[in-house]
């Protein structure tokens, strides 16, 4: 997880890198399709930026 | 990207290197050149070591390796690993088939920014406060996911000395082969 610039501002912008290991049962794919359902799931109901 | 042979300057000191391919993993296994001479091994193979880095980061070593001639007359490899053995004291000595890899996925987490003076104001939205709600609900997932699949099977007594053994999920279910006795070590 990384977020700010190192000053005191308000931090504008931050991501989090997911390790994942993938199994026969689930995919690359399916990853990515839960990981966007979790973070859609998140913020589908507030009220900023593209969420 | 073939290993080859050159004088690099290390530490200021001039010294043939080889360069390319490695592996340098930070739990302090060393690091060393690809392509060491083969050795001849059962059935006529040779055995070739590569040794990569940025395991634990992108594992671009990897990456390259796989794009390389290297493994052009590579039929299968054996990547050491020492996790997911049946037990905890199988795990160095379980070589797991069929693993499937890694990926890794960015969760891009916008806010709004704002003057630091002012970081109460409701309407500022503060990224690090963001990535960590994220984070904590990817540790939640951790925590509640229940993976079908093992990459060794349960149930081995967690006691004992390792002994090398094999394990592989197939479709008929878990296929295993445990090294024969006089693999082990000398008692005592």
């Amino acid at each position: 997880m990384e977020a700010g610039d190192g000053t005191i501002s308000v931090p504008a912008a931050g991501r989090v890198i997911v390790s994942f290991t993938h199994s026969p049962q689930v995919s690359q794919a399916d990853g990515l399709r839960m990981f966007q359902e979790m973070v859609d799931g998140m913020y589908r109901a507030e009220r900023f930026g593209p969420w | 990207m073939t290993p080859r042979r050159e004088r690099k300057a290390i530490r200021g000191e001039e010294r043939e290197a080889v360069v390319g391919l490695r592996r340098q993993r930070h739990e302090g296994r060393p690091g060393g050149a690809a392509g060491r001479p083969a050795r001849r091994g059962a059935g006529g193979y040779r055995i070739k070591v590569a040794f990569g880095v940025d395991e634990e980061y992108y594992s671009l070593g990897a990456h390259v390796l796989a794009r390389s001639a290297f493994l052009d007359d590579v039929a299968a490899v054996v990547v050491p690993e020492t996790g997911d053995g049946p037990n905890r004291w199988h795990g160095p000595s379980t070589i797991g088939l069929g693993r499937m890899g890694r990926c890794e996925y960015v969760v891009e987490v916008p806010g709004t920014g704002g003057h630091g003076a002012q970081a109460y104001n409701p309407d500022f939205v503060n990224a690090a406060v963001e990535c960590a709600r994220v984070v904590e609900r990817i540790e939640a997932l951790r925590r509640e996911w229940r993976d079908e699949y093992a990459f060794a099977p349960p149930g081995v007594p967690d006691a004992g000395p390792p002994r090398p053994s094999a394990a592989a999920f197939t479709s008929t279910g878990w296929r295993r082969a445990t090294a024969p006795s006089r693999f082990l070590p000398p008692a005592g």
